[in-house]
């Protein structure tokens, strides 16, 4: 166990250390300037050349490396090209309200594909599991940035229902704006009581969330059908069977603890997934997180910005599938004791 | 023939569906120049008298700002989306089989250092990295082709590498061995052709994915740049007219859904087929 | 009085072909508070025969196609699903062959056992621990209380299956059929095993449907035999009466096949079992049997001969008299 977990992180760091060296080469052979995008399109000569020492684009390339590697572990992802500022500041501004909008998303994700999955698996070609699996199909076939036009459509154009775009409604900001504390809307508005506000950005998060649900929910899906089919055949669950048990708390309460995980694996690539999915998603929804943030760097040959965004969501998945693992063993008591 | 094609229609409705769908995409693809009522739109052609009409008998998936038929946009686009991913499933498929088929003949020292890349590449989402190198080379179709191959390439070398560490001891390749072939004809005559159905395999299952992905990046604007008609880019062009004119994101998006969702069946289907096991009941 | 009588029970797999046959049983009976052994090689059909008392199959492609099953007079076969549901567990218990498998692995094996205690016998929480602490003493567990939160993996392959015996008994069954529960053991386990089975059902009245592939070991503990082959019972009676004067030809060559001390080599025997459903006509054995003639191929033989030792073999007296 003690050894597995070390063979993990040490992957992990790996994993990290490759993604400094691919980000760093990405941003030095990258066709352009830096140094003349960073004085702007008017400079003279000498301000590109005084860039160029500022940035320490003179220096060897290991150097360069070396100073680069030393500023990731200090936090430092460099200065954005368009503002001049810290990129980890504003990826760390950004950030939470990505992350509010990514775990919302799994969130739901998860409560309806997993019981729709054990659902699916109790009748395999039944015609619960055939409309199972075309909506898991649908779910991971549909390009989400055109989902959430769909969903604008139908919910905000012809229903009303909900809102358009944005986290809050702009009489909440000019009325009774919610104090940053965590930089989740609805659990800062909660935090402060802010009824009207809490509603408000909640609102606002549904259709977001409900597009960033749709991929997790079809891997899910997919993934707890088929690994209770799995588990359904193998004898302690035909031993329940033959002993009288529910079929309801054989598939909920024993073979689903088996199937979990496959699932919880997959369930953490999806995270890191949906961040990435938030790209397409954010400026649908002109939600003011990472993605919308990365979007347009992506636009302004904005490398460090999306360097940085690169290195920080490769750390959260690394982080993400340790956390995973440790999960498991605590699932199944077997590869603790091992 | 006729019995036994009903049996399987009805074992595999899904995969059916899935296959059929798929026909009319692979055969649209083909024929779009010639049965597209409009191809000169693709090329640049604008009628402004005509811009953003609803469908119609004329135009049956509406036009776009420029006046162009968005249906024959759709149908040429099926090219460059479908072309594009499968030129991309070949290229990651080069990438990955030569490392594979290196790796595992290798072994030693060689192995280890392509499959710790190979970990590396695995450890973080693809999406990613295909924007982060898109966005380095600059955008465009080749280079958002080329960014998500270099993406996709470690799960074939990693499946690559299996099949040849199981191969190569055989017979057959022992005796390629002693009659003195060189490594590199053996691989390529004697274990490639033993080792590549999987590997074939998981590629046709993951076009719907790539697909998709290219798509991504030209919303994004990292892929396909205008005039070339791609269904991401198209319906990047149509967001400022999804409040007002439905129809402009609505039908390229539905091709993507459809296109990606037909080759998630039949790849489903393929994966059912290849890997049939008995079930248990609940 | 028989508790259990089975009779033409017809058991099926689906294939692309069409259905296949795979048990055809002529019939079987159990008696109130007797162990029977069901014996027979692997895929002579003897397990699914077990299990279709229960009907629960090990995959889904594997069906009850027809006959009687009458358990305390109520015929099984014609029960629905939901029906079944309250005979499953509380009528039948039912132990597996493999220990391993038979538990799962990620839960303490008193948990599966509490819960049947609930749904069967309505019985939760601290009464639930107690009557499961009680069970695991009863199948001779060590320290059962601390036992109950222990993982599969912790347990030996004995002490699982006595979990699973636990388990099978904890709702009282009338039946227990109890599916090679000591071929994965080692031998002196299997003894002890065959005790405490021979004990429960002694004490509890319930009648065990013992299913083997190994004449050894029902030869001491089980007062009746019923060999089965392809798919049928062959020849059955007391089970000295079976070993000592075995009227089936079959009967013979499996005991001739069965390892004894000072015997080094054991006699294979020649052939392989032939499915039941490429059988066309004529006895199921016949190509196997060296006592075979025209009619064999020709006439499927019925159970009968003299009194309660009976075999389905046309040529059963020349065999006896060899």
């Amino acid at each position: 166990m003690l050894h597995f977990f070390v063979r993990r992180v040490l992957l992990g760091v790996l994993v990290l250390i490759g993604l400094s060296v691919l980000t760093f080469i990405i941003t030095r052979v990258a066709p352009g300037d830096p140094a003349a995008l960073w004085v702007g399109p008017r400079a003279s000569v000498a301000q590109i050349e005084r860039a160029t020492v500022t940035l320490g684009l003179n220096r060897p390339l290991p150097v360069q490396y070396a100073i680069y590697m030393d500023d990731l572990a200090h936090g430092n992802l460099g200065l954005s090209i368009e503002t001049h500022r810290p990129v980890s500041s504003e990826i760390a501004s950004y950030l939470p309200a990505s992350l509010e909008l990514v775990v919302s998303g799994i969130v739901i994700a998860i409560l309806l594909g997993l019981p729709l999955g054990v659902l699916a698996a109790m009748r395999p070609g039944g015609v619960f599991d055939a409309v199972a699996r075309l909506l898991a199909v649908l779910s991971v076939s549909v390009p989400t940035f055109w989902l959430a036009f769909l969903l604008q459509i139908v919910f905000f154009k012809d229903l009303g229902l909900l809102p358009l775009a944005g986290r809050v409604s702009n009489l909440v900001i000019a009325l009774d704006p919610i104090t940053r504390i965590t930089g989740f809307m609805t659990v800062d508005s909660l935090l402060q009581g802010n009824w009207v506000a809490f509603f408000s950005a909640l609102r606002h998060l549904v259709l977001p969330a409900v597009t960033i649900a749709a991929y997790p929910f079809g891997l899910i899906v997919r993934m707890v059908r088929a690994s209770l089919l799995d588990v359904i055949a193998l004898d302690h669950v035909r031993l329940l069977r033959a002993l009288g048990q529910k079929r309801y708390t054989i598939a909920f309460r024993y073979a689903l603890k088996n199937a979990l995980p496959p699932t919880l694996t997959v369930i953490a690539l999806t995270f890191a997934y949906s961040l990435t999915g938030t790209f397409l998603v954010e400026s649908v929804f002109n939600w003011p997180g990472l993605g919308n943030y990365t979007a347009q760097a992506v636009i302004t040959n904005n490398y460090p910005a999306v360097m940085g965004v690169t290195i920080v969501i490769g750390v959260i998945y690394v982080v993400l599938n340790l956390v995973v693992d440790l999960v498991i063993a605590g699932i199944d008591p077997r590869v603790r004791y091992v | 023939m006729g019995r036994t094609l009903r049996f399987y229609v009805r074992r595999n409705l899904m995969t059916s569906i899935g296959l059929c769908v798929l026909a009319v995409f692979v055969l649209t693809a083909i024929l779009a120049p010639w049965i597209a009522p409009y191809p000169g739109d693709a090329a640049g052609l604008v009628h402004p008298a005509h811009q953003l009409l609803p469908p119609s008998w004329q135009h049956p998936m509406g036009t776009d700002e420029l006046g162009r038929d968005l249906f024959s946009l759709v149908l040429l686009g099926s090219r460059v989306s479908l072309g594009g991913g499968f030129v991309t499933i070949v290229f990651a498929l080069l990438i990955g089989v030569t490392l594979g088929l290196i790796a595992g003949y290798a072994g030693g020292w060689l192995d280890e250092a392509i499959m710790r890349f190979t970990d590396i590449v695995l450890g973080f989402p693809s999406l990613l990295l295909a924007v982060a190198i898109a966005a380095t080379l600059g955008p465009s179709l080749d280079h958002a082709v080329l960014a998500m191959a270099l993406s996709w390439w470690p799960w074939y070398t990693r499946l690559i590498r299996s099949q040849v560490l199981s191969l190569r001891n055989a017979d057959f390749v022992q005796a390629a061995r002693l009659s003195g072939r060189s490594p590199a004809r053996i691989l390529v005559r004697h274990i490639l052709p033993n080792a590549v159905t999987p590997v074939v395999v998981q590629a046709s299952m993951d076009l719907g994915s790539v697909i998709l992905t290219l798509a991504g990046l030209s919303f994004l604007g990292l892929g396909a740049q205008p005039p070339t008609p791609e269904w991401g880019l198209i319906i990047a062009n149509g967001q400022n007219y999804v409040l007002t004119n439905w129809w402009y994101v609505t039908f390229p998006g539905l091709a993507i859904l459809l296109a990606v969702s037909a080759l998630n069946l039949v790849g489903d289907g393929l994966n059912d087929v290849l890997n049939r096991r008995e079930r248990g009941v609940l | 009085m028989a508790l259990l009588s089975m009779r033409g029970v017809h058991v099926v797999v689906d294939t692309a072909e069409g259905p296949r046959t795979l048990v055809r049983l002529s019939e079987l009976e159990l008696a109130e508070g007797e162990m029977l052994g069901l014996v027979g090689e692997t895929g002579s059909g003897k397990t699914l025969t077990g299990l279709a008392v229960t009907r629960v199959f090990p995959t889904p492609s594997i069906r009850l196609q027809g006959g009687s099953i009458e358990l305390g007079g109520r015929d099984l076969a014609g029960l629905g699903e939901r029906e079944l549901l309250a005979v499953r567990g509380r009528e039948v218990g039912v132990v597996f062959q493999d220990p391993n498998a038979s538990l799962n692995p990620v839960f303490p094996v008193g948990r599966p056992l509490m819960d049947l205690l609930g749904l069967h016998r309505s019985l939760r929480g601290q009464a639930a621990v107690a009557e499961a602490v009680r069970l695991f003493q009863r199948v001779e567990l060590p320290d059962a209380a601390a036992l109950l939160s222990r993982y599969p993996h912790e347990l030996s392959g004995g002490q699982r299956q006595r979990v699973m015996i636990a388990m099978a008994i904890a709702a009282g069954p009338k039946l227990l059929v109890a599916d090679e529960p000591t071929t994965a053991l080692d031998v002196t386990v299997q003894a002890e095993l065959l005790r405490l089975l021979d004990d429960l059902r002694r004490e509890a009245g319930m009648s065990v449907l013992f299913i083997t592939h190994n004449l050894g070991v029902v030869a001491h503990m089980v007062e009746r035999v019923a060999i089965m082959y392809a798919g049928d019972v062959v020849e059955t009676g007391p089970t000295r009466a079976v070993l000592k004067e075995p009227r089936h030809p079959y009967t013979r060559l499996l005991l001739e096949a069965v390892p004894r001390q000072g015997q080094g080599r054991l006699k294979a025997i020649a052939g392989t079992a032939v499915p039941r459903s490429e059988i066309a006509q004529g006895c199921a054995f016949a190509s196997r049997c060296p006592f075979a003639q025209d009619r064999c191929r020709a006439i499927e033989p019925a159970l009968e001969g003299p009194g309660v030792h009976r075999a389905a073999c046309l040529r059963q007296e020349e065999v006896l008299h060899v």
